[in-house]
């Protein structure tokens, strides 16, 4: 037994990859599901033309990746076509530079015209000078959660969620089993090895190995805008830097991100001038974003490993690395896999396969890469039964039957409450439907829950007609429901 | 046509102080862009319904009187009770049946079984000095209105029973029918002939009213609710919905046509720019009397807020401040008493959101100004 601790794509991705070569895996992950940074990036399958300058070795591993996740996992990924284009002198002087960098990692580049990139594109600047058509693609990251879930539970792994791993115990220097820590009891896990996946808190999993995990965190801001008022995936051709990305996402478009250093692994909250400043990026492609519907903004955090601690921060590999917590400080069977992209997942995944599949002597090859994933039967959405969410059309019907499932899961898994007015009609008739499962007390909390978070996102955008909705979100939630003044009547 | 007073939006505000002045014997016209507040909320006006703590508060009047010496404008508050009858009697003479105002606060049903505090609400609304046992009864497909989960959340929050019904669907009936297509159902004597039916045929619980959404009809919700309370001899009333809402939309026909049978032109479109003695409209319509901004605040279309946190007078392109800590839900001018005179959630400091206390405001800002405005005419012998 194999317990692998964290649920984002690292820990998911190396529990299939292990269950696959018939080892059996426990994952625990102590949130709902993307609670990490699995849940909180931009959504861009990349075509590895990013990284062609800065990071050959990503790039490469994003190209191979990106076909193969095509491949084994269509269902959560959007082929829409990815664009970089060069807006000024500073883009035009690199794309030299870039296109050789593209070659030599086997990326497929096309130049496009003028005319036609305006003509995919509308409302991208006048300014645009060259454009280049890359295979970057939209990933649905929390399709592919809940996908990668439902696969391993179908192939007898467990998927742990709301538990924690709290200490690992060992006998004679050898792993020997985790305490988990769900509903506030602790519990053992007897396991062969431990995987750390922990993400951003990779560092403090590590502490469980008694090693030291030198990480370098960074903070990204995103913002999302409705009406997917971007069709592609839109790059700027010009070294990585802040707010440079358009990715569409259902109907919606996000624009990411920045990088700001941090200690903690928490995603901070994001202010409305970082917000403002983003968008100011933005519209150096698209001039009318002022003019566009922002709905939310949100922050996610880089689980980037140090290397050299002498680097620059946007210089950090996006690559990924494998530690042996054996070798390092003869802490027998525990394993982290730190860095990497949501991109290049599968391989973190193989490679840190690799390394415990050896250290269990289990002589099986990886197949993650031949598997095709099977999509599962709820992802199907049936828009049935009265319309709870008007936004996203999520029907009682499509809720229904995910009654058991954490309220935030409704939200990544159907889009409830995920559209223009953020929950402010839909979020307590979907908490009426739980009420009767959930009990009052549990319903409500988490109608609160609910609201503060979805609050995190509006305030810091709140301009424009945003802040209209977030007006008419208070009022609907202060006034008619009446929900700040939740208590007995009499307390 | 000669007109004294131009009130720039027909929400609750510019519906009241529009009244207020026709009632004074101004000639009123009101320009508005849209609709305002009143289609998204039941129509039933807080007084104040919390402390800042969040308790429930059961003396309004009590409350005021301990702060009023430091409510602005000053002195308003002395006539609160005035403010509250006036209302009552102008709802009445409109069509909108309402209980007088008490002494206390009442308490109302919210949309998830939750009880908490009004002041002054139409009688087909649910209120209450006293949780007591009641029937929730729901219909198909109205996922704002869960009898079920209802039930769950009063009986935990009064300790009082809840029972439920759930009705059938009439024949004309659709799955994409919300509240509204429901109210303009239920107007009419077919839908209402069908209720009825369905109702005669179900044996009730022996206590407690009948509480349905807020969808019993528009224009003729009064009366059907009286027949039904007649037929049934029990209590028959509503649970105001979120929007679109009916009891709102209620309220809102019976007043603009109660301002148009007293001659008060609603004019449609948006306000560019204004002065004290004219607005100028976006397509240059100018309309030149003493000008008060009735505009809503942020929600209303009147503040504009920009991406770094300034927010501006729609109208007049004056930057208000953003309140003290940053709190876009106070945001708005310190005083009624500027060179244009603002209303309703114009004015800075109320908290209706958190406090309850919305028809509050809109009686105190209101009568603020229209009590200067009056005082004006009687000096000048003019409205301007
Ligand atoms: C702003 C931003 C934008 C990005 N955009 C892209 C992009 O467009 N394309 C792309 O390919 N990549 C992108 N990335 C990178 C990618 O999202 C991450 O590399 C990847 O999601 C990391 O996954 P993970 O599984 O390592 O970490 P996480 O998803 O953070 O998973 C770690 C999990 O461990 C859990 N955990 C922690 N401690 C414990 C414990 N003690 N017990 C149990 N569970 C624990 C946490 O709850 C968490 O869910 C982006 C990253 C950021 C920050
Ligand atoms: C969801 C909701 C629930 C509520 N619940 C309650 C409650 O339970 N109890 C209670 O007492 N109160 C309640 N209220 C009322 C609230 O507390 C406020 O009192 C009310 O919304 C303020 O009304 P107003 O007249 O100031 O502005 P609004 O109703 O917003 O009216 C603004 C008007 O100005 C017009 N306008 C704006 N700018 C321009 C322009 N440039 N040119 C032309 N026209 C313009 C608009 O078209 C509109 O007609 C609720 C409000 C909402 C939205």
């Amino acid at each position: 037994m194999v317990v692998v601790i964290g649920g984002g794509s690292a820990g998911l991705g190396v529990a299939w990859d292990l269950l696959l070569r018939q080892i059996p895996v426990t994952v625990v992950e102590s949130g709902p599901m993307g609670r990490g940074t699995s849940g909180r990036f931009h959504g861009l399958l990349h075509s590895g033309a990013r990284y062609a300058v800065v990071d050959p070795v990503s790039a490469e591993q994003c190209r191979a990746e990106n076909a193969r996740l095509r491949h084994i996992a269509p269902s959560a990924i959007e082929a829409v076509e990815g664009y970089f284009v060069s807006v000024d002198e500073v883009g035009e002087s690199y794309a030299q530079e870039w296109l050789k960098g593209a070659a030599a990692a086997n990326i497929p580049v096309e130049e496009v015209s003028r005319d036609r990139v305006l003509e995919h594109l509308p409302g991208l600047t006048p300014d645009v000078r060259q454009s280049f058509r890359v295979h970057d693609a939209v990933l649905e990251g929390f399709k592919l959660l809940e996908m990668l879930t439902t696969n391993i539970r179908s192939r007898g792994g467990t998927v742990l969620q709301e538990a924690s791993v709290t200490a690992v115990h060992t006998v004679n220097g050898r792993v020997s089993g985790v305490v988990v820590r769900a509903d506030g009891e602790d519990r053992v896990i007897p396991c062969d090895a431990v995987i750390n996946a922990g993400g951003p808190w990779a560092f403090q999993v590590a502490q469980l190995f008694q090693d030291h995990l030198d990480m370098q965190l960074s903070s990204g801001l995103m913002m999302i805008y409705a009406n997917r008022m971007v069709p592609h995936v839109v790059n700027r051709l010009a070294p990585p830097g802040d707010g440079d990305i358009f990715v569409p996402h259902g109907n919606t478009v996000i624009l990411g991100t920045t990088e700001v250093p941090q200690n903690t692994a928490d995603p901070v909250e994001p202010t409305r001038r970082e917000a403002q400043y983003l968008q100011s990026l933005g519209a150096q492609l698209f001039p009318e974003i002022v003019r566009w519907r922002v709905l939310r903004a949100f922050t996610g955090v880089r689980p980037l490993f140090q290397g050299s601690s002498l680097a620059p921060h946007s210089r950090v590999s996006r690559d990924f690395t494998v530690v042996d917590h054996g070798a390092t400080v003869g802490f027998q069977g525990a394993f982290s896999i730190v860095g990497g992209k949501w991109t290049t997942f599968r391989l973190m995944a193989e490679r840190t396969g690799d390394a415990v599949a050896a250290y269990l002597r289990v002589h099986v090859p990886s197949t993650t890469a031949d598997v095709v994933l099977t999509p599962p039967e709820t992802q199907k959405r049936q828009h049935t039964g009265a319309l709870v969410c008007e936004c996203e059309t999520v029907g009682v019907g499509d809720l229904e039957p995910r009654l058991s499932e954490p309220l935030a899961d409704w939200r990544t898994r159907t889009w409830w409450a995920m559209g223009p007015c953020q929950g402010t009609v839909c979020a307590h008739r979907g908490i009426a439907l739980r009420i009767p499962h959930d009990g009052v007390l549990a319903a409500l909390q988490d109608l609160r829950e609910f609201r503060a978070e979805r609050e995190r996102g509006m305030r810091p955008v709140a301009w424009g007609d945003n802040a209209r909705q977030w007006a008419l979100n208070h009022a609907v939630t202060g006034q008619t429901l009446a929900e700040g003044a939740v208590r007995k009547i009499g307390d | 046509m000669a007109t004294d007073l131009v009130v720039v939006g027909r929400g609750p505000a510019g519906l009241l102080l529009s009244s207020l002045a026709v009632q004074a014997g101004a000639a009123v016209s009101v320009v508005a862009d849209g609709l305002g507040t009143l289609p998204l909320w039941g129509g039933q006006w807080d007084f104040r319904s919390y402390d800042t703590d969040g308790a429930p508060i059961t003396d309004p009047y009590a409350w005021w009187r301990a702060r009023e010496p430091h409510t602005s404008p000053p002195g308003v508050t002395r006539g609160w009770l005035a403010y509250w009858q006036h209302l009552a009697a102008l709802w009445t003479e409109m069509g909108i049946a309402v209980n007088p105002p008490g002494p206390n606060n009442q308490w109302t049903v919210t949309p998830l079984g939750h009880l908490r505090p009004t002041y002054l609400a139409p009688s087909w609304q649910y209120t209450t000095d006293k949780p007591s046992p009641v029937i929730f009864v729901g219909v198909p497909g109205l996922t704002d209105f869960v009898p079920t989960a209802m039930a769950r959340v009063y009986e935990w929050a009064t300790g009082a029973t809840a029972y439920t019904m759930m009705l059938e669907t009439p024949p004309a009936w659709r799955e994409t029918w919300n509240a509204l297509n429901w109210a303009w159902f239920l107007d009419a004597p077919g839908g209402q002939e069908w209720l009825m039916r369905v109702l005669r045929g179900r044996s009730l619980p022996s206590e407690g009213p009948l509480l349905f959404p807020q969808i019993l009809g528009v224009d003729h919700a009064q009366a059907f609710i009286a027949e039904l309370a007649k037929t049934l001899s029990r209590r028959v009333a509503e649970v105001p919905l979120p929007p679109v809402s009916v009891g709102g939309i209620r309220v809102q026909r019976r007043w603009d046509r109660w301002l148009r049978h007293h001659a008060v032109p609603f004019i449609s479109g948006r306000v560019h720019r204004a002065e004290p003695d004219q607005v100028v409209l976006a397509d240059g319509r100018k309309v030149t009397a003493r000008v008060v901004l009735a505009t809503g605040g942020v929600l209303g279309g009147g503040l504009l807020v920009e991406a770094d946190g300034t927010v501006r007078d729609a109208v007049t392109g004056v930057a208000v401040s953003f309140g003290e800590h940053d709190d876009l839900a106070t945001v708005g001018y310190l005083e009624t008493t500027g060179p244009i005179p603002v209303v309703g959630r114009m004015v800075k400091g109320w908290n209706p959101d958190q406090y309850g206390e919305g028809g509050a405001m809109i009686l105190s800002t209101v009568h603020a100004v229209h009590q200067r405005l009056m005082r004006h005419s009687l000096e000048t012998g003019t409205w301007r």
